[in-house]
């Protein structure tokens, strides 16, 4: 309870019960319930509570270990071909044959994406029905809209959690592959200048990812209150649109089907715009390349983005 | 091993089950059942036979723990639970005796009431499963809405469609847990009518309950438990005279009140006397002793005595405490 | 008794929402087998190759996971698995039965949209083989998937998820690193069966277990399951709910 306790006595004077200097005897304090009279922070700040609490679901910080275990054990693993090819140059270097070594090293920041494309897949699938499904499971969406936060923020918040969490993932191992060979070469500000044309790139495919992943799987999530069933439906989502085009490439009446089905195929399209960035030989099998296939990546994005927005607008609550 | 006010164990102050031809003697041997490290029942025993016996505590006591062990749907961590001698865990023909009202809502919404009862009937390999369905549900009154989806049944009718499919066999032994949670006045006293029915017929009926006045209403031996603990059990008059360190309070009407209470505060056996609305409080930690010591007081005094009541027999206060001086002695 | 159970769980899993759903998905292979229809290809590659990437790797692990882990796993959540553990009928009664239930709704949808989608891509004689053998596999491929789903529903709250990443990765990334793991992988039973049966020219479904490993394996997987599901259930315990 806030505030000071009122007494309940009289005024000083004639009152009973006080003394003659007029400060009461005793004094009987009301304990009740009290008003919250001070400052209130408002929408941005609402929303900002609600991105910052999102993110740490999506890292099952503030909640059991076990809740901890998938999400850090998947970044774990995203790190983890970053951190090898790191020590392996390393060694190498220590025999002499650094630049061989790092020659042949897969780990670039060209084909980190797709190392990792199926780890963030399953991260997007674990964690999104974590994000939404407990406010759907326990009906506390009425609780959360009567106050300064509007439903499309809510929206806006959990995507932007979503996507953040994802930058993460893709990000620091980028930044470690990106320390070791600064600070393993002998000229440092040669190899930072020789790397940083490469930034754009790596942020771009990381964004592009994030986002794509994160609205996809958002949107799926919002339909089911329970997790696993949600989880399911996003796995689905990613996994079958290959295996569809994958099955219709393989006959030539089809190949055009089979375009089109890569089209919405998140995993096809993000490795298409993987190539058109850093500039890799193209092995077009969605068919479009170059910038049109950031254009389809956004393009999904905003529809997903879209349906989440209007199903949490129609909610009932 | 009595957490009670007296040192007598409990499990022999238990009245001794009637042998009935009918059976449905359930016996509790040193049950205990922990959770990690959270003891829920600790070394209970008691034994009951046909009739009514509530099993009263406060939430989280245990009540439910026993319950479920007792209904076979728990493993007791120690110690035996059995019904007419046969083990409740892992043995599914003692449900032919035995008939369990659990406390959890949750019922199949897409079955109508007439269809759930109906399904435990030939759960249960009753030999005319509609027949015996339509009986359980004219027993609990539930005939006129047999049809309508359970989804649509208030509390009180899930309840009672709850009790139909608990009775369909015709068990010799009920269990109910919280069977009065939720239920209105009305359908609280259409319940405890239909629960002295079916002890009349001889079964034996165990139902727990937080809500005093209705084990007080209805069950004739009590079980009272304590944080896993029993710390009484019998009739609770007999419970609360066995309290022997608390006094007892008895309010009197009299003709002249003032000077009843004069005469009465000379007595050592009287240690208290109070005067409020026109009646007079009398404590005393002899029971025995006021009730030879009253009318000769008041003879002598020439008042006349119009109502002698014992204020604080009631479940409550015996209820009160057992469990507010942590169930035991202070 | 069986069927007394079998059918009110029937009644209880197959919701609208749910069966409308595993339907779609269902349809899927069928669908894209009409767009995948008169392809350069052999018949007998086409819908090989179709029936495992998408019936076989998709459809059936996913239905066969939702209804295994429902037949149980669902009342037992709800808390409506009382009333029928609270009444004298035997323990393996009510495994079979919840089995009967998954396993024939799993069979309906997975081995239908196998059919349907091989008859769609099958033209020539070896193809059509191909396709019945493959509606026995998928067969197979049901029984067992479903008494391991049902019996996870007992060992474990989360059974969904955990039947989740035993077929994507167990079974999905595992396998392809580590041979050894077919013996463990119902997938590899399916495909064995399926390539075993008719003896279709080839080996359409790739390097697979000989069909007679694939049946005993899935036998010992079924017995195992269907066991662990009947002591479990014996020694239920109910949930505390404070």
């Amino acid at each position: 309870m806030s505030g000071s306790p009122t007494p309940a006595t009289a005024a000083p004077g004639a009152a009973p019960g006080t003394s003659a200097a007029g400060a009461p005897l005793g004094s009987i304090y009301d304990l009740g319930y009290r008003r919250y009279e001070g400052r209130r922070l408002g929408r941005r700040h609402a929303v900002s509570a609600l991105v910052r609490d999102s993110l740490r679901s999506c890292f099952g910080i503030g909640r059991s270990g076990r809740a901890k275990l998938i999400p850090f054990g998947l970044a774990g693993l995203a790190l983890l071909p970053a951190v090898v090819a790191i020590g392996v140059v390393g060694l190498a270097q220590q025999l002499g044959t650094g630049a061989q070594a790092e020659a042949i090293s897969p780990v670039r920041y060209a084909t980190y994406y797709g190392l990792i494309a199926q780890l963030l897949f399953m991260f997007a699938a674990a964690q999104a029905p974590e994000l939404l499904g407990r406010d759907l499971r326990h009906r506390v969406l009425s609780l959360l809209f009567s106050r300064a936060l509007r439903r499309t923020d809510y929206v806006i918040a959990k995507v932007v959690a979503v996507v953040v969490a994802l930058l993460l993932v893709q990000l620091v191992p980028q930044l470690v592959i990106f320390l070791g060979r600064a600070l393993s070469s002998t000229d440092v500000s040669r190899a930072v200048s020789a790397d940083v044309g490469s930034l754009p790139a790596v942020v771009g495919q990381a964004a592009l990812a994030a986002v794509l992943l994160a609205s996809i799987s958002l949107a799926i999530a919002s339909f089911s209150a329970r997790r696993s069933y949600a989880t399911a439906g996003i796995i689905v989502a990613f996994v079958l649109p290959p295996l569809v085009a994958g099955v219709l490439r393989n006959g030539a009446s089809a190949r055009d089907a089979g375009r089109v089905a890569a089209l919405v195929s998140p995993s096809d399209v993000l490795d298409a715009t993987n190539r058109w960035l850093f500039g890799l030989p193209d092995s077009s099998r969605i068919g479009v390349d170059g910038p049109a296939s950031a254009a389809i990546a956004v393009a999904i994005s905003a529809i997903a983005l879209a349906v989440l927005v209007v199903r949490y607008r129609r909610m009932p609550t | 091993m009595a957490a009670g006010p007296t040192s007598a164990d409990p499990s022999t102050s238990a009245p001794p089950p009637a042998s009935t031809p009918g059976g449905g003697a359930i016996v509790l041997d040193r049950v205990s059942r922990w959770f990690g490290n959270v003891v829920a029942v600790n070394d209970v025993s008691f034994s009951i036979g046909p009739g009514i016996t509530g099993l009263l505590g406060p939430n989280g006591a245990g009540k439910s723990t026993i319950l479920n062990i007792l209904a076979g749907l728990l493993r007791p961590s120690a110690g035996v639970a059995t019904v007419d001698g046969r083990p409740t865990w892992r043995d599914p023909e003692v449900y032919r005796r035995l008939g369990l009202v659990p406390e959890r809502e949750a019922m199949p919404g897409y079955l109508n009431g007439e269809e759930f009862v109906t399904y435990r009937a030939r759960l249960q390999g009753v030999r005319d499963p509609a027949a015996a369905a339509r009986r359980a549900l004219q027993a609990v009154e539930l005939s006129g809405v047999a049809r309508r989806p359970i989804g649509t049944y208030s509390k009180g009718m899930r309840q009672r469609a709850k009790l139909a499919g608990a009775l369909v066999h015709d068990p010799v032994v009920l269990l109910l847990d919280e069977p009065f949670n939720g239920l209105d006045p009305r359908q609280r006293l259409h319940m405890i009518d239909l629960l002295r029915r079916m002890a009349g017929d001889g079964r034996t009926i165990l139902f727990s309950s937080h809500i005093l006045e209705e084990v007080e209403r209805l069950a004739e031996r009590i079980l009272v438990i304590y944080a896993g603990r029993l710390a009484a059990a019998g009739d609770f008059r007999e419970i609360r005279r066995l309290m022997t360190d608390r006094p007892h309070t008895f309010t009197i009407r009299s003709s002249d009140d003032r000077r009843l209470a004069s005469e009465l505060i000379a007595d050592p056996a009287i240690f208290a006397t109070e005067l409020t609305d026109g009646r007079l409080s009398v404590r005393t930690a002899e029971y025995g002793a006021l009730t030879r010591l009253l009318p000769r007081t008041a003879r002598a005094a020439s008042v006349s005595l119009f109502e002698v009541r014992p204020t604080d027999e009631s479940l409550e206060s015996v209820f009160g405490y057992l469990v507010g001086q942590g169930g035991g002695r202070r | 008794m069986i069927l007394t159970i079998a059918v009110a769980t029937a009644r209880a899993v197959l919701g609208r929402r749910r069966t409308i759903l595993l339907v779609l998905l269902a349809a899927v292979p069928a669908l894209v087998a009409l767009l995948a229809r008169g392809s350069g290809v052999s018949a007998t590659e086409t819908t090989a190759l179709t029936i495992d990437l998408l019936v076989v790797r998709a459809v059936l692990p996913i239905v066969a996971l939702v209804l295994g882990t429902a037949a149980l796993g669902s009342e037992l959540e709800d808390g409506t698995a009382v009333y029928v553990l609270a009444s004298p009928v035997a323990r393996w009664q009510i495994v079979v039965a919840k089995l009967l239930v998954a396993i024939v709704g799993t069979f309906i949808l997975a081995g239908v949209s196998t059919l349907v989608t091989g008859l769609v891509l099958a033209t020539d004689g070896p193809s059509l083989g191909l396709v019945w053998a493959s509606v026995l596999g998928v067969l197979v491929g049901s029984v067992v998937y479903c008494a391991l789903f049902v019996a996870l529903s007992l060992v474990t709250t989360r059974a969904f998820i955990v039947g989740l990443i035993y077929v994507l990765v167990w079974e999905g990334a595992l396998a392809s690193l580590f041979g050894g793991t077919r013996f463990l992988s119902v997938r590899q039973y399916v495909v064995g069966v399926a390539n075993g049966i008719g003896q279709p020219p080839g080996a359409p479904f790739g390097d697979t277990l000989p069909i007679e490993s694939a049946l005993m394996l899935a036998a010992v997987v079924l017995v195992l399951a269907a066991a662990l599901a009947v002591e479990r259930l014996r020694a239920w315990e109910v949930r505390p709910a404070d």
